[in-house]
């Protein structure tokens, strides 16, 4: 069974981001972005297209530098903090002429810095736990570019489970599956929140609202919106105010829509087209 | 088969020698560095660095005429000119992402003019074409030693960070994440394809070398099951390729560089086919 060995300290937000503002020469993406995500929290990342969400992510990943600001992941400088991270992408695309089977994509995670010569019977124990725990130890020997969508991302979500980190990063993960396929992603992830922190940046309500605690709204600025989905979705004017803010971008998501949420079904698979920048 | 055996072994005839050994040293160089440039399909990259390399072939030769350098083995040139066109070539593709394929283009042409204006000022006749298209009488005990050591270097380089580079061509995002020095390593590979290249220059040529990089590979993927056995494949493909064509060139009087090329290609095409048939074969 997988678990976070590397646990962050209780007193210590899990990420710290103060003052953060970012921009591509002269076009700011972010503006003095400021919150905490507490060890264990279920966050996830919305916002429209050209928000800056996908730059959040890559800040807090250490993979862009902050103009102004700091940003801590595990308490360190985000980009020294990889051995605390796992990292699932939208998708790999692997040539399918190039034999690449999920054993070999998975033990990637295992990787760092210091990692010379073949792969430790260690890490490739790791690896068998991880695709038996997460029910794909069958297509360990298979090549990765032949497996259906949903099967894919479920090995990127090995891949970043492998090293057992303390903080779990997901970039729209259902982008590229069919909705069962995105109904098993979320049981799986399911699974994990509360023994580490999850970090989803999704356009997909429906896919975030089973497990999230709280919303970061990102569209050049970042808010913070405690909610707490009832019976795994966004409820009544809050969900669609999030709606909105995804589609369009809004000034705010106001505090009062969600507290007059009522319980309400959201739109069929149909009405939900997933997409992202 | 047999008499190419005896001239194999004829003290008196050391050239086919020094070209087998030559062949076989650099297949497991060229298959290893190969696989990199098949997974991150940057063959070009490696023609490029290939043609640039004239230009310190062509730069040893005329300050050996001019100057009596005589230490100044055109291979020397050639490794010179290897390591300066791959750092210069990484540099661009990692700067210039947008116009990366026309600036490279540039140091492509540029490379091989500079290589051609030496030669063309050379004192005596030297004829191009042996260094484009690679010549056997070439290939000396210089050419030998250099090569074994490259080799062994590497080999060695690669023993170490083997996963990491493989890793930094299958996906470089989540690379970087884990904390890899993506850039470097980019950077190792194309100065360890230039090492590979400049091996291989005086048996097959610069402008066939890079058939070499990418054709075993290719082909090995299309048979092989995983990374691991693509790279074996290549490294043995290289070696067969090597032998048979030395072979093939010595029994049909053909070019040495252009024969091993040729078998390469049809074995390359006859694999793709097979592919294809079999793969109807079972459909049906």
């Amino acid at each position: 069974m997988i678990s976070s060995e590397n646990k962050v300290n209780g007193s210590r937000p899990a990420i710290c981001c103060r003052g953060v503002s970012f921009a591509y020469g002269h076009a700011p993406v972010l503006e003095n972005a400021d919150f905490d995500i507490q060890s264990g929290e279920s966050i996830a990342i919305i916002g429209p297209n050209g928000g800056g969400k996908t730059t959040l992510l890559r800040l807090l990943l250490g993979r862009l530098t902050p103009d102004s600001g700091t940003i801590e992941v595990g308490g360190e400088a985000a980009s020294r903090a990889s051995v605390r991270v796992g990292y699932v992408p939208q998708s790999l695309e692997l040539d399918r002429m190039f034999p690449v089977t999920v054993m070999d994509l998975v033990l990637m995670g295992r990787l760092c810095r210091n990692s010379f010569g073949f792969a430790s019977r260690a890490d490739r124990k790791a690896v068998a736990e991880t695709l038996l725990d997460l029910g794909l130890d069958h297509l360990a020997r298979r090549a990765f570019a032949e497996l259906s969508g949903g099967q894919r991302q479920s090995v990127l979500l090995a891949r970043a489970l492998v090293n057992r980190p303390d903080i779990l990063f997901l970039d729209e993960p259902t982008t590229h599956i069919d909705l069962s396929s995105a109904e098993r992603l979320q049981e799986i992830i399911a699974r994990f929140v509360g023994r580490m922190t999850v970090l989803t940046v999704s356009h997909d309500l429906n896919f975030v609202a089973r497990h999230v605690g709280r919303v970061l709204c990102v569209d050049r600025k970042v808010r913070v919106h405690p909610v707490k989905p009832i019976d795994g979705k966004f409820t009544g004017h809050f969900e669609g105010a999030l709606r909105q803010m995804v589609q369009h971008g809004v000034e705010e998501v106001s505090d009062h829509a969600h507290k007059t949420a009522k319980v309400s079904q959201l739109p069929s698979a149909d009405e939900r087209a997933p997409r992202d920048v | 088969m047999f008499e190419f055996f005896q001239i194999l072994a004829d003290p008196n005839l050391p050239f086919l020698r020094y070209a087998l050994l030559l062949g076989l040293v650099s297949s497991v160089s060229l298959g290893l560095v190969g696989t990199y440039v098949v997974v991150r399909r940057i063959s070009y990259i490696a023609a490029a660095i290939a043609h640039c390399i004239l230009a310190g072939v062509g730069a040893a030769v005329f300050f050996r005429a001019h100057f009596g350098w005589d230490w100044l083995e055109p291979g020397y040139g050639a490794l010179l000119a290897g390591v300066l066109a791959a750092l210069l070539i990484g540099w661009v593709s990692t700067r210039f992402r947008q116009r990366e394929d026309s600036v490279i283009g540039a140091i492509w042409v540029i490379g091989m003019a500079i290589g051609l204006l030496f030669l063309s000022k050379t004192p005596g006749y030297f004829d191009p074409m042996a260094y484009l298209f690679g010549d056997i009488l070439l290939v000396n005990k210089a050419d030998l030693g250099m090569a074994a050591a490259l080799g062994v270097f590497i080999l060695g380089v690669l023993y170490q960070l083997h996963r990491q580079i493989i890793a930094v061509a299958l996906d470089a995002e989540f690379a970087a994440v884990r904390g890899l020095r993506v850039e470097a390593l980019h950077y190792l590979m194309l100065l360890l394809t230039a090492l590979a290249i400049v091996q291989m220059v005086s048996l097959i040529g610069i402008v066939l070398v890079v058939a070499l990089v990418s054709l075993p590979p290719a082909i090995a993927s299309v048979v092989a099951g995983s990374v691991p056995k693509v790279v074996l494949g290549a490294v043995v493909l290289n070696a067969g390729l090597i032998f048979f064509g030395l072979w093939s060139s010595y029994t049909l009087d053909t070019p040495t560089g252009p024969t091993i090329i040729i078998l390469a290609g049809i074995l390359f095409v006859a694999t793709l086919l097979g592919k294809g048939a079999l793969a109807r074969f079972k459909r049906a």
